[in-house]
């Protein structure tokens, strides 16, 4: 949609220039702020002291009203947020939706209920009830394919960042991102602009991102919402009887939102009529929200305890930055926290934002980074934070102009090697702060969800006993409830249940094992941990999945080691705790540690673990994971990719490769309706046992030979070569030669009594080795035949036999020697050896061909 | 077959050609073509002399521009507005508009400004441009190479004089580092990291003292001060000796900054299809180039450098350096080739043939990643393209 058309550019400019007095002046000052934005919160709280407003109007669902008394409590200390939560009562085993609304210092919403109240200003929240929000996205998403996912911040601000208007400001101005371009635009006059000139310009900016975004109003449930604010402002006009003083009522909501909500009170408050509907388009629009939507959704907000809930929590930066992937309002709060309290201890920005740069050099020292950031670094820095912030008409230094000087004065290499001084750099400006709540904001939700899941599964939670309990994941769905339960506890390092036996899927012991085995027990420290826990969501289940979410994000910026396998650990896990939800989006995640890993051995390991998850199906319910193929079939591409690097696998791999290549193989012959290209592996197979320089592994290149003949990709001729090759080479290590024979083996034992050809090669071959060469290869050789059963074995001898036209072995098996005269033998063998070395006959103790050739067999 | 262009002369050229294709209306205008290449002070001293008479911010001493300036000269005037401009300046360096405020200081202060990238990315392009404009000469060049010495960054001497009048300032004859000093000027000094090592560090007592010792001369005259204006602009290639050689008294007198290469694919095809035009004209090769023939290539030169397709796939990232110069080079080596001997134009078939030529340097590895890529990315969409059909063809020619 191109919004051009509908607004020429002398409206929009004589529009833009009334913002600053509209929306201020006016009985009704209606505040537009960005959530955590510390110029927004700087602006507001002057503004509060100056004008006293008599009510104050905070977006916000009205529910959250209760917990003002508990916002305002000495106690509470930022960062804390209302945790609300959702089940939709038509999906009564659907997924529970949560949000946070999250409060820190200088957030403006903080700001004006701690401000507002100490001045005895009547505070309200004023917005659509988080449940509506939910129905309304799912009503108006139902005809779709796609089902909504709600934001999990109650302050979600992506209609800025997504707006095609606000794309096309930061190319222009050239910016990074949206929130470069926030600060450029808005923090970096953080306390040297005035109140109406500000607002006026955000107020302006928020007009026209809004126009991309006419199409989506409804659909997203801002109309709805919008009708919810209004109406609590025209009944806050009621009751304080049309005030026509400047600022009586304040209204603090997102820009987004202000835009929107002036224009329909514009004729109210000067015609002093406020059931006005003729005003500007936007208002018609919300006039017909409000008709149309408002009965229904809030008819019921009287709804079931159970059903829809909020709690207070304390809250921490670390979850509160955006950078973290929270959908969060902007990233680095500890940065702005810095810029915030510099505010409150009258010392500049600059002087705040200097200090974190020489904060920043001390970090670096005494680390494992290549340069260590010097105190001249640090002066250089500074100076370089002034002049850019002077290029580019900051009055105040801003984030990126802070980024930027750090980058070009303290990194002393190529910027694209990560060397960790990033790392240093956004912990820092990410912040620790974890905030406090008071007393009476009661028990956080995850300890009330334990409860009650205890209680639903009939399990202890209150006293203090433990007993053993044995779970049939197999026959009955109930207990596998339990049994992802207790995962999940088990995960958090919750001390409740403890696993004692049952099949293990991540390391494939025990898969027989058709139950579980565990000790419960409740202890106080259960609900202490469940506590600590509390902020990372409303419920176990919940709080799981996002430690989860953690875990892998570590490995992805690669904190923890990345290698396919282990990632593939993480998902089984995923599915012990019953999270297979989310599965899919790990599944995508691990996706990008498949392409990174090198080693084949791995890769394989995690192939056929896949594979094992994809057949497990009861006890780990992997059938809904819907890309859990895909994952298969870039974990086989990429397996086969590497089947190159098996030419010189070390030789601690080699069976784990080999065992690889076998599996691999019964995956192609498992998968009937195939999504994987088969030819790729057959392929790299081909290419492996071509591979001159070097020459790959015997024990590779026979395994490959047996693969490729099973599969019909190589004749009898060729397998004989292969082996040949090996057997009658010049290495000088005869038993790594030998490893031909093993390789065969393990894929095509049956070569051996089938291929004619095969057998006769290689004995021709044996009969022309020297002596010594045979001894050393015999342990390799007998290791090779240890792939084979007895009667196999007897198989090969009879066609190593027929080879020498002898027709009988005579009788290999001797039932009637007991153990005791095989002793007998044994002995007197030993002695006659004796003897004869006495004698200086040692030579003639060497053992014939003959008599090994029986060894091999017996 | 063309010869291969290859290093810093390709990267020369392709820049060269980076910033005149981007005025294809003053080229017609220009009345001076009897040199291959000017430099940019002369290239652009309209747009210059305009900018200067509509700066009236503060010059820092010895600059020629404001700094704001000289960002409107480099970003154009459209992202960096100047009031009372008399005409419109176009855009020199694309991608990274904060690294161009970042050199534009860290060259007021008193660190010089080392540019690392790998080959092709257009550093050399921004110090022509950041000393034309602060300047007002690109020509104090040192070209960095293993056999640099000492008297081509300093000063050597007129031998002839020197015997006649011995050590004088007349016989004395100035290197760019010596200019430089002496003028208030920038210097440029290119492939730094292909010097010795004790080469690089004559540049430490200038860069901290900001002073040149001429032991030759005796008192005050033996030593230089620096006139202000003066600094260094570095650049470093990271794929060849890489910047860890330098001595760690030199690199902490160097604010580093890394060049990146073009991440938008749209706007490198279309660099690519006017840069690769002009050679072919240039070596006059008819041969017509389809846009959606070069874009399979210059998609794979930017997934296989981005390690992610565009649908989000991960791709194992080849050794070999795959910038937007390799990218010209290899459409123009499959022009030549289908101009000579093909019918005239270039297909998918011909830019896969030259792509393993410019890919396949002497790194096994980076033909077993790109066959990956071809197996499995170009094979599935050979289905559905003819162009990227054509472009899978190639594969045959990947045995090593």
């Amino acid at each position: 949609m191109n919004p051009e058309p509908m607004i020429s550019q002398r409206e929009l400019l004589e529009r833009s220039n009334g913002w600053g007095k509209r929306l201020l002046d006016g009985p009704i000052t209606f505040f537009p702020v960005r959530h955590h934005s510390p110029a927004c919160a700087a602006h507001l709280s002057e503004w509060i002291a100056r004008v006293c407003p008599r009510s104050i109007v905070i977006e916000g669902p009205s529910s959250f009203n209760r917990w003002i008394p508990c916002l305002v409590d000495e106690q509470c200390r930022p960062p804390v947020a209302v945790l609300t939560t959702y089940r939709p009562t038509s999906q009564s085993h659907g997924p529970r939706h949560s949000a946070f609304y999250p409060l820190c210092d200088y957030s403006p919403e903080w700001i004006a209920v701690r401000q507002g109240t100490a001045i005895g200003a009547k505070v309200q929240f004023a917005d659509l009830e988080f449940a509506d929000k939910v129905n309304v996205l799912f009503e108006s998403t139902a005809e779709d394919q796609q089902e909504p996912e709600p934001s999990l911040l109650l302050t979600d601000e992506s209609q800025w960042h997504h707006s095609q208007f606000i794309q096309r400001i930061v190319r222009r101005l050239g910016c990074r991102d949206f929130d470069e371009l926030w600060d450029h635009l808005f923090e970096s006059r953080f306390g040297v602009e005035d109140t109406h000139s500000f607002v006026g310009r955000l107020a302006t900016y928020c007009d026209l991102s809004r126009m991309d975004h006419q199409e989506r109003l409804a659909k997203d449930g801002t109309l709805a919402r919008e009708a919810v604010m209004e109406k609590t402002i025209r009944a806050e006009f009621a009751r304080l009887e049309k005030p026509t003083e400047q600022g009586t009522i304040l209204v603090v909501t997102g820009g987004f939102h202000t835009v929107a909500l002036a224009p329909t009170f514009d004729k109210s408050l000067t015609a002093q009529n406020v059931k006005t509907k003729t005003s500007t388009k936007p208002s018609a629009k919300l006039a017909k929200t409000d008709r149309t939507k408002q009965d229904k959704p809030l008819g019921d907000s009287a709804r079931d305890e159970a059903q829809s809930n909020s709690w207070l929590i304390r809250y921490s930066y670390d979850q509160l930055d955006s950078l973290n992937g929270y959908q969060s309002g902007m990233p680095s709060p500890g940065f702005y926290d810095w810029m915030w309290r510099a505010r409150s201890q009258s010392t500049t920005v600059r002087h705040a934002v200097a200090k974190m740069i020489s904060e920043i050099a001390r970090s670096t020292r005494g680390t494992t980074i290549p340069h260590e950031a010097s105190v001249t670094d640090s002066i250089a820095a500074v100076a370089m934070l002034d002049q850019l912030a002077g290029l580019r008409g900051h009055e105040v230094p801003t984030r990126n102009d802070m980024l930027d000087a750090i980058t070009s004065c303290m990194r002393k290499d190529s910027q694209v090697a990560a060397d960790g001084l990033d790392a240093i750099v956004f912990r820092l400006l990410a912040g620790n702060a974890i905030g406090h709540v008071p007393a009476s904001a009661g028990q956080p939700p995850i300890v009330d969800d334990f409860r009650n899941q205890c209680e639903r599964l009939k399990l202890p939670a209150t006293v203090i006993d433990s007993k053993q309990m044995s779970l049939e994941l197999y026959r009955k769905p109930s207990h596998r409830q339990v049994s992802f339960f207790f995962h999940q506890l088990m995960y958090l390092g919750v001390p409740y249940a403890q696993l004692l036996d049952g099949p293990d899927f991540v390391h494939g012991y025990h898969l027989s094992k058709l139950s579980e085995d565990w000790q419960v027990g409740w202890s106080p420290g259960t609900e202490a941990r469940l506590i600590e826990m509390a902020s990372f969501g409303e419920n176990v289940a919940g709080a799981a999945e996002l430690r989860l979410e953690q875990e892998i994000r570590q490995m992805e910026k690669g904190e923890t080691a990345r290698d396919a396998s282990a990632a593939v650990d993480k998902l089984i896990t995923t599915c012990r705790m019953g999270l297979q939800a989310h599965g899919d989006r790990i599944i995508q995640l691990i996706m990008s540690f498949v392409a990174e890993d090198s080693v084949y051995a791995s890769m394989a390991s995690a192939l056929s673990k896949l594979t094992l998850l994809m057949s497990a199906r009861e006890p780990l319910e992997a059938t809904r994971l819907d890309s859990l193929p895909d994952l298969v079939a870039t974990c086989y591409r990429r397996a086969c990719h590497l089947i190159d690097e098996l030419v010189n696998v070390p030789d601690d791999q080699v069976d784990a490769s080999l065992d690889g290549l076998c599996s691999m193989r019964e995956l192609l012959s498992q998968v009937e309706d195939n999504h994987l290209d088969r030819e790729l592996y057959v392929v790299a197979l081909e290419r492996l046992v071509a591979a001159t320089n070097p020459f790959p592994r015997s024990e590779v290149a026979g395994a490959a030979a047996g693969i490729l003949h099973s599969l019909g990709r190589l004749d009898e001729n060729g397998v004989c070569h292969i082996i040949e090759n090996y057997l009658d080479s010049s290495m000088t290590d005869v038993g790594a030669a030998c490893g031909a024979v093993r390789g065969l083996m393990m894929t095509g034992r049956e070569s051996f009594w089938r291929m004619r050809g095969l057998l006769l090669k290689i004995d021709q071959l044996f009969e022309n080795w020297e002596e010594d060469r045979f001894r050393v290869a015999l342990p390799h050789l007998r290791l090779a035949f240890s792939q084979l059963s007895p009667k196999e074995v007897d198989l090969v001898a009879e066609r190593v036999a027929a080879l020498h036209d002898i027709e009988d072995l005579g009788n290999l098996h001797h039932p009637t020697v007991t153990e005791g005269d095989m002793q007998f033998g044994l002995e007197i063998d030993r002695l006659m050896r004796r003897s004869m070395l006495e004698d200086g006959l040692d030579s003639a103790t060497h053992p014939d061909r003959s008599h090994s050739g029986a060894g091999v067999s017996s | 077959m063309a010869k291969k262009k290859s290093g810093p002369e390709l990267e020369r050229a392709t820049e060269n050609l980076q910033t005149a294709s981007q005025q294809p209306m003053q080229t017609t205008v220009d009345t001076s073509p009897q040199v291959l290449r000017e430099p940019p002070e002369k290239r652009f001293a309209a747009q210059l002399s305009a900018i200067a008479a509509a700066d009236t911010f503060a010059k820092p001493p010895g600059w020629k521009l404001s700094p704001r300036a000289v960002r409107t000269f480099l970003l154009g005037s459209e992202a960096a507005p100047l009031e009372k401009l008399s005409m419109e300046i176009e855009r020199k360096f694309y991608g990274d508009d904060p690294l161009v405020d970042r050199t534009i200081v860290t060259l007021i202060g008193n660190r010089g400004l080392l540019l690392i990238g790998d080959p092709g990315t257009a550093k050399s392009m921004l110090s022509e441009l950041l000393t034309a404009a602060i300047s007002g000469t690109s020509e104090l060049t040192i070209q960095g190479t293993a056999g640099t010495t000492e008297d081509q960054i300093k000063y050597s001497w007129n031998y002839a004089l020197l015997l006649s009048e011995g050590p004088t300032r007349r016989s004395l004859v100035p290197a760019p580092l010596f200019r430089g000093l002496s003028e208030g000027r920038l210097v440029r000094f290119e492939e730094i990291t292909r010097c010795p090592a004790e080469i690089q560090d004559t540049l430490i007592s200038v860069l901290s003292d900001k002073v040149l010792h001429i032991s030759e001369f005796e008192g005050e005259a033996g030593v230089l001060h620096a006139r202000p204006g003066f600094n260094i602009i570095a650049t470093a290639n990271s794929r060849d000796r890489g910047v860890h050689e330098m001595s760690a008294a030199l690199r902490r007198r160097f604010n580093f900054e890394t060049v990146r290469p073009i991440s938008d694919a749209e706007f490198e095809l279309e660099l690519v299809l006017q840069q690769a035009g002009n050679l072919l004209q240039q070596c006059q090769a008819v041969a017509s180039l389809d846009r959606d023939v070069v874009r399979v290539l210059v998609e794979t030169f930017h997934e296989l450098r981005n390690g992610r397709t565009k649908e989000g796939a991960l791709v194992e990232k080849p050794s070999a350096v795959l910038s937007t110069a390799e990218a010209v080079s290899v459409v123009m080596s499959a022009g030549i080739d289908a101009a000579h001997f093909g019918d005239g134009k270039v297909t998918g078939a011909h830019l896969g043939r030259q792509l393993t030529g410019a890919v396949f340097k002497d790194e096994p590895a980076d033909v077993k990643k790109v066959r990956q890529y071809f197996d499995v990315i170009v094979k599935a969409r050979a289905s559905q393209d003819s162009n990227w059909r054509d472009f899978y063809a190639a594969r045959e020619d990947m045995k090593t």
